[in-house]
């Protein structure tokens, strides 16, 4: 426990110690500058991998809220005569406001439209700064004298200590911020957007709170750059700046402070990485020689393809060669970033500091923190009162069709409260779609659902879930990067009041929270039989214990109503009984279920009532022995089953 | 089933460079020709292709018509300078109502 907490937070004090120990010994005003601008980048950096690297989204805005940040701040000295903390502050708002105005359309998107958007927006404020020379000065650029903090003029070196300063506070919330429950929903969204919503995490805005908050870093950065170099041109803030960013955050490793801080000292390096060419054979050879390193022991190990070994070494290769070969480096630059990129994207993934870091955790062997005891079943899963048997959930005259196809025809059934309730029904009968309108995942045609006689929101996941029904998928859609018990804690968030409030949580008060949130995600690990692989990543769990886990994730909402898609589909035999029994578990702690299944002897096995669906419609309803017995289910269901006992029940998706 | 996918995948981009290939026959008499001068349409090109969703080649041809008259009316109106502006800003937009493009089907989400 010590050495850990002594391993990184020491390396993280020693690094800004002797940062700012550096104007005291080194009287050079070049040095000095260059140091400012890795403090300002830093910020600015950290800022973007919110969004690339937690959010994983291309960002390619970050530039134009360098600028707009820069411009907010030098025209509020300018023409406002604002001092320094008050330019710092109307920049870092608009970074934010900006920031959600874009998110808003925005995140909507995935991928390439999403990459596509914020370029636009990148073209837009650099045409905008350009053209809007009564305020900007346009192309002329616009002149800004350095503004006093609260009233003292700063010198350069004081100067520097003020960015130092800023870029430790955002370090330190940053770092409050990522390891609480926003940093893991930031993971959870980019793992499985549906089934974030669906644990009532809302995934929308998450994602735009947290884009926001990356655009106002690079405000804020902005309003230092502007304070720093006093001359800004909209020409800074093109297009080019944002894929040199971009590489930074990807060189240095994503989800990284300290790869947004080894990708800010390369972009405040680069343009002397340039125009200096000893340096940049040192640091083309230095590159050479890592990604022979890397490709080598990841050769012997076999952890890599040998494309993944040899591309690297090639194109380091040739930065070095073609460094001896050129006379001036700065015509070529765009190649030179270019063969940067290709090779850190294809030999280290995951960025040099995350290399780094897997090569320094084996190297010093750091423990992690130990997780604390459970906490009792009864505060994580509280019983619920015996059930009456009353209506819970009711489906009225529900439809759904998808052009021409009715998926869901006209259902209206009544789920008991404490009840098991089944729904089978052979393949493309409906019961997925059924499910899924439900859920909230699909608006239905027309119809209704009633939870307690008052209508569920319909159409979205994360009401529904919010309103107390809680789902599992049949396709898993676990949280894969997040561990067992990270995923369990996703779902968990609601029951704390501080990790919601984003202050608080940058502010780190958080962390008590966390601390429970921890003790009762194991309480439920535990009760599904996991707590012993509650370190494993998701991905990296067998077949059945993720199945166990959706459970145990589900539960975690503390729901009224659970449904479950297909929970044994699958599944061997032992695990298949294990499952049966988790879901016995769940339901005698008074959690009302909706169970869809393909295995007859599960359903005989667990339910109380069964609704039988084939076309969309109902054909048959009551409970499992009276069902097997009506002809038209044996032959629309049954023979089919007895055709073939061991069909794929996974068929069907 | 017995279709190379790599050769059909080779063949789609050499269509697909023999259409630029095309447009940058027809551009060249109306623009200066140079190393650079992909950089401004490339942005422009995808940006009608997602926009038009990427699908659609009756969409392209409609909104490429469209984006053109627009910065055309907009460079008279406003200002050479701000002559693609409203293109950008109705690209943002038009993918925020949209994602799929204008003429793209829409994506039902499986789970």
């Amino acid at each position: 426990m010590w050495k850990r907490l002594l391993l990184i937070r020491g390396a993280e004090l020693l690094m800004f110690a002797l940062l700012a120990a550096v104007p005291l010994t080194v009287h050079n005003a070049y040095v000095l500058g260059l140091l400012t601008l890795l403090a300002i980048y830093g910020i600015l950096l950290i800022g973007l991998d919110v969004s690339v690297g937690y959010l994983g989204q291309v960002n390619l805005a970050q530039a134009a809220f360098l600028g707009l940040g820069a411009y907010t701040a030098g025209l509020c000295v300018e023409r406002l005569g604002c001092g320094m903390l008050l330019a710092a502050l109307a920049a870092l708002a608009v970074g934010v406001i900006l920031g959600a105005l874009l998110a808003l359309p925005a995140l909507r998107l995935e991928g390439p439209q999403f990459a596509l958007a914020t370029l636009s927006f990148t073209a837009l404020t650099v045409l905008t700064l350009n053209e809007l020379e009564w305020l900007t000065g346009g192309a002329q650029g616009l002149s800004i004298t350095r503004p006093p903090l609260f009233g003292h003029p700063l010198d350069p070196r004081q100067f520097y200590w003020l960015c130092m300063a800023l870029l430790a506070l955002v370090w330190l919330a940053m770092r409050n911020l990522l390891a609480s429950q926003w940093g893991r929903a930031f993971e959870a969204l980019r793992d499985s957007p549906i089934a974030t919503d669906a644990m009532g995490v809302g995934t929308y805005r998450h994602k735009v709170a947290g884009f926001a908050l990356g655009s106002g870093l690079g405000g804020l950065a902005g309003a230092l750059y502007a304070f720093n170099f006093q001359y800004l041109q909209p020409q800074t803030f093109v297009y080019e700046l944002t894929v040199i960013l971009l590489l930074g955050v990807v060189l240095g490793g994503r989800k990284s402070l300290w790869g947004a801080f080894v990708g800010a000292s390369l972009v405040a390096l680069l343009p002397n990485l340039l125009s200096n060419k000893l340096l940049f054979e040192t640091i083309s050879g230095l590159g050479l020689a890592l990604a022979l390193f890397a490709g080598v022991r990841g050769l012997l190990r076999k952890t890599i393809r040998p494309f993944q070994a040899i591309a690297p070494i090639l194109a380091t290769g040739l930065l070095v060669g073609g460094g001896l070969a050129v006379r001036n480096t700065e015509d070529w630059r765009k190649a030179i970033f270019a063969l940067m990129l290709f090779s850190v994207v294809v030999g280290l993934p995951e960025g040099l500091m995350g290399f780094a870091a897997k090569f320094l955790s084996q190297l010093f062997r750091i423990p992690q923190a130990p997780l604390p005891a459970p906490s009792p079943l009864d505060e994580v899963l509280p019983a619920r009162p015996e059930a009456t048997g009353g209506p819970l959930l009711e489906l009225r005259d529900l439809k759904r069709h998808f052009g021409g196809v009715k998926a869901v025809d006209g259902i209206s059934m009544t789920v008991r409260a404490g009840q098991i309730h089944g729904l089978i029904g052979p393949n493309g009968s409906g019961k997925s779609t059924l499910v899924n309108v439900i859920s909230g995942l699909y608006t239905p045609t027309s119809g209704q659902v009633l939870l307690h006689g008052a209508p569920l929101p319909q159409g979205s996941l994360f009401k529904t879930a919010r309103a107390g029904v809680a789902r599992t998928f049949q396709n898993l859609q676990l949280f894969s990067g997040l561990t067992a018990l990270e995923n369990v804690m996703v779902a968990l968030r609601d029951n704390y009041r501080r990790s919601r409030s984003l202050p608080l949580v940058l502010l780190g008060l958080g962390r008590p929270e966390e601390k429970r949130a921890q003790a009762d995600a194991l309480a439920l690990l535990e009760f599904v039989g996991l707590a012993d692989q509650a370190r494993t990543p998701a991905r990296d769990l067998t077949y059945g214990a993720q199945r166990f886990l959706e459970i145990a994730r589900a539960t975690a909402r503390r729901p009224e109503v659970l449904i479950l898609d297909e929970p044994a589909a699958g599944l061997a035999h032992p695990d298949l009984l294990r499952q049966m029994e988790i879901i016995k578990k769940v339901h005698s702690r008074g959690v009302t279920i909706l169970l869809i299944e393909h295995h007859m002897d599960v359903v005989s096995g667990l339910c109380d009532a069964v609704t039988v669906l084939d076309g969309g419609r109902i054909i048959a309803e009551g409970t499992p022995t009276e069902v097997k017995r009506q002809p038209k289910v044996i032959e629309a269901y049954l023979g089919e089953v007895e055709a073939g006992p061991a069909a794929p029940a996974g068929a069907e998706s | 089933m017995g279709i190379s996918a790599t050769r059909t995948v080779m063949l789609s981009y050499g269509l697909s460079g023999m259409v630029a290939a095309l447009a940058g026959i027809l551009v060249s008499p109306i623009t200066t020709v140079g190393p650079t001068m992909a950089s401004a349409l490339v942005l422009k090109a995808f940006s009608v292709a997602v926009v038009a969703g990427l699908e659609s080649g009756f969409g392209v041809v409609i909104v490429g018509v469209f984006l053109g008259a627009l910065e055309s009316i907009a460079s008279y109106q406003l200002g050479s300078g701000w002559r693609e502006a409203p293109g950008l800003v109705l690209l943002i937009l038009a993918l925020a109502v949209r994602p799929t493009g204008v003429f793209g089907k829409a994506v039902i989400r499986k789970v």
